[in-house]
């Protein structure tokens, strides 16, 4: 885990008292909304279509029992007895009141929690692979080297106003759980030549209206220059970003109007200059100082495995199917990483209510170390099972709604809040999820197969609807809600940006639709092939066809933006 | 369905709660108690108190949201103003105790 030294504490609790008197202020009616709004955000705090909403930065997803405690007593006093985990690793809390405002950030900085940079032109949380640190196909554990950009990016003086938020990924793994290629920065850990591990570095990625893959523009970088080069990357869009319309002022259409080539040689030549000043070069004990602090458990001496349960998994098929879909090998002998699936199809994706998250932290001290993970995908994750353990946690997870075998399945649907609670979107997204849940729900999902679906409830995609392997985007017609599909997209190593299938649907058709879908790439695919390598095989013409067969509500087709 | 009257809408500043504006020239979390405009000049009329009201930093944002009266109860015609007035529409609602 991180913690915070001296310098963190000081400034949250600094800022914390700032912000309460900046409350006080707007309550008083000595600062306007136009005054006071980017001071709240500043600080995560929104106003949504019901009331406030508090976005608090999970650290690389990283999170501790306690943590999660404070979470649910939070929840319960300050708001509706639930929060929301996001697809940036954080937890949102809805319905937040600005009087208690400021006593929220105090109880989040009692556990080393804080929002600084949740929202704003800023460097957001740094996100990461939710298995870092215990997968087994990992080069290195990305988080230390994250803990290392939090701290430069925080305040940063020069990077406080860049021309739009700004978002880095970090994975130490070559499968990419952290979706590197679709951030404004994404790095990639793995070993030069002589065996050294170092960074790919990855730009100009992104959704939102104008969705990008990013561009490699380093493809070894020495963990020493990380600083160095990050700084000048920034300071390139800094400075060159448009700032003259919202919708071009992120890196990616800087990237993409330069060109990946003049974008490497403006950066390569800030680098060389910041490389000579001293001031980013980081101290050896630093760097192993904050290794430390993400140094692995005192994991027992095991040999049990996956193979040696096999009696309890054939006596139980439930929790057989628990273990085939939601735990994932682990590092060290004996133990395995699982996850909690937040998708039974009766809690919207991602929700997790105060008592789950009470019960959740009590399991994770009970079956491990008291760490926890925020996956992207709206998951949690338990890092160090012990094999043996399996069956009696799953039996306890069961019996909280969140032992659902379905990570990676069709029902472990990504959601936005979308128009139930957003300001910004234009769709529902949660109800469509659920639609598609209950609709899918009896049939063998296994059977299917690996099938990320990715809803969001507008254009600026924080369901990350472009890179599902079926994408869904909520539209507005004319009053009228409707829903655009995109077949065969995925924010892995092999990243790509999914192709529009036609009209929008109308919500009532979306679950048959995904039906007519899944139906047709099982008459199409070829033994072991997943949805996606289908999609990409055929293109999107079979599924057309499927979903388009029958007539009915179409969003209007000159319409279409 | 077209709008035949218009309410005020807007967010409270201490809470973030969407409230319309009563006849009382109070504000309500509850729609049937808002002040229904059945034409453009009281309508102006309810935008200007909802502006005074955000001058006096009562709310943020007020702006006229177009209803029916079916039965004498006002509704919101677009979706997002009838989720802003009931609630998410999500299963299961959150508690409403806050």
């Amino acid at each position: 885990m991180y913690r915070y030294d001296e310098f963190d504490h000081r400034l949250v609790a600094e800022r914390i008292a700032q912000f309460r008197r900046q409350v006080a202020r707007r309550l008083a009616g000595d600062l306007t909304e136009d005054q006071f709004k980017p001071l709240r955000l500043m600080n995560g705090l929104y106003l949504q279509l019901h009331a406030y909403m508090l976005r608090v930065n999970i650290p690389y997803g990283t999170l501790h029992a306690r943590q999660l405690r404070r979470f649910a007593a939070i929840a319960r006093r300050y708001d509706r007895g639930f929060g929301h985990f996001t697809t940036r690793q954080n937890i949102q809390f809805n319905w937040i009141r600005l009087e208690d405002a400021a006593d929220v950030l105090a109880e989040l900085a009692g556990v080393e929690i804080n929002t600084m940079q949740s929202s704003g032109n800023c460097v957001r949380n740094i996100t990461s692979d939710q298995y870092a640190g215990r997968a087994r196909d990992e080069i290195e554990d990305p988080r230390p080297w994250c803990e290392l950009i939090r701290q430069w990016s925080i305040l940063h003086p020069e990077f406080s106003y860049l021309p739009r938020k700004f978002k880095i990924a970090v994975t130490g793994s070559p499968n990419d759980r952290a979706a590197v290629r679709v951030h404004d920065v994404g790095l990639r850990m793995h070993r030069d030549e002589a065996g050294r591990a170092g960074f790919e570095v990855i730009v100009g990625g992104g959704l939102g209206r104008a969705p990008f893959i990013g561009k490699t523009i380093r493809e070894w970088l020495a963990p020493e220059d990380l600083l160095p080069y990050l700084e000048a990357i920034l300071r390139v869009y800094n400075l060159g970003g448009r700032r003259d319309n919202i919708h071009k002022a992120r890196i990616k259409v800087q990237v993409n109007s330069l060109g990946a080539d003049e974008f490497r040689a403006l950066v390569e030549q800030e680098f060389a200059g910041i490389r000579q000043s001293p001031l980013l070069a980081v101290p050896q004990a630093e760097i192993d100082r904050i290794h430390a602090y993400f140094a692995p458990p005192a994991w027992e001496q095991l040999d049990t495995t996956l193979d040696s349960i096999e009696g309890q998994r054939q006596a139980d098929a439930g929790f057989d199917r628990w273990v085939r879909n939601n735990v994932v090998e682990h590092r060290a002998p004996g133990y395995a990483i699982v996850n909690l699936s937040l998708k039974d199809g009766a809690q919207a994706p991602g929700d997790l209510t105060a008592e789950q998250m009470d019960r959740v932290a009590d399991l994770a001290e009970r079956f491990g170390y008291g760490e926890l993970r925020v996956s992207h995908r709206q998951n949690l994750v338990f890092p160090d099972v012990r094999i043996d353990a399996l069956h009696a946690l799953w039996q306890e997870l069961a019996a909280l709604s969140l032992a659902t075998p379905n990570v990676g399945r069709l029902t472990d649907i990504v959601a936005c809040p979308g128009l139930d609670f957003c300001s910004l979107a234009n769709a529902r997204s949660i109800p469509v999820a659920q639609a598609i849940q209950q609709h899918m729900a009896a049939r063998d999902l296994d059977a299917i197969g690996e099938l990320t679906i990715n809803i969001s409830g507008c254009m600026n995609a924080c369901g990350h609807h472009h890179v599902g392997h079926i994408g869904i985007l909520g539209v507005d017609k004319g009053g009228k809600e409707f829903y655009q599909l995109t077949l065969g997209g995925s924010s892995d190593q092999h990243a790509a940006l999914g192709e529009r299938l036609g009209p929008g649907l109308p919500a009532e058709e979306v679950p048959l639709a995904i039906e007519a879908i899944v139906n047709r790439y099982r008459d199409l695919r070829e033994p072991g092939e997943r949805f996606v390598d289908t999609c990409r095989r055929l293109g999107t013409g079979p599924f057309r066809d499927a979903v388009y067969a029958t007539p009915a509500t179409r969003e209007p087709e000159r319409e279409v933006a | 369905m077209k709008a035949t009257h218009q309410m005020l809408l807007a967010s409270r500043l201490r809470d973030g709660r969407a409230v319309f504006l009563a006849a009382g020239g109070q504000w309500t979390t509850t729609i049937a108690d808002g002040r229904v405009a059945d034409e453009p000049a009281t309508a102006a009329a309810l935008l200007e108190q909802g502006r005074a009201a955000e001058r006096a930093n009562q709310v943020v944002d007020p702006y006229l949201v177009g209803v029916t009266l079916a039965g004498g109860r006002p509704e919101p015609v677009d979706w997002r103003e009838q989720i802003r007035a009931h609630g998410p529409g999500i299963t299961p609602s959150p508690r409403k105790d806050r």
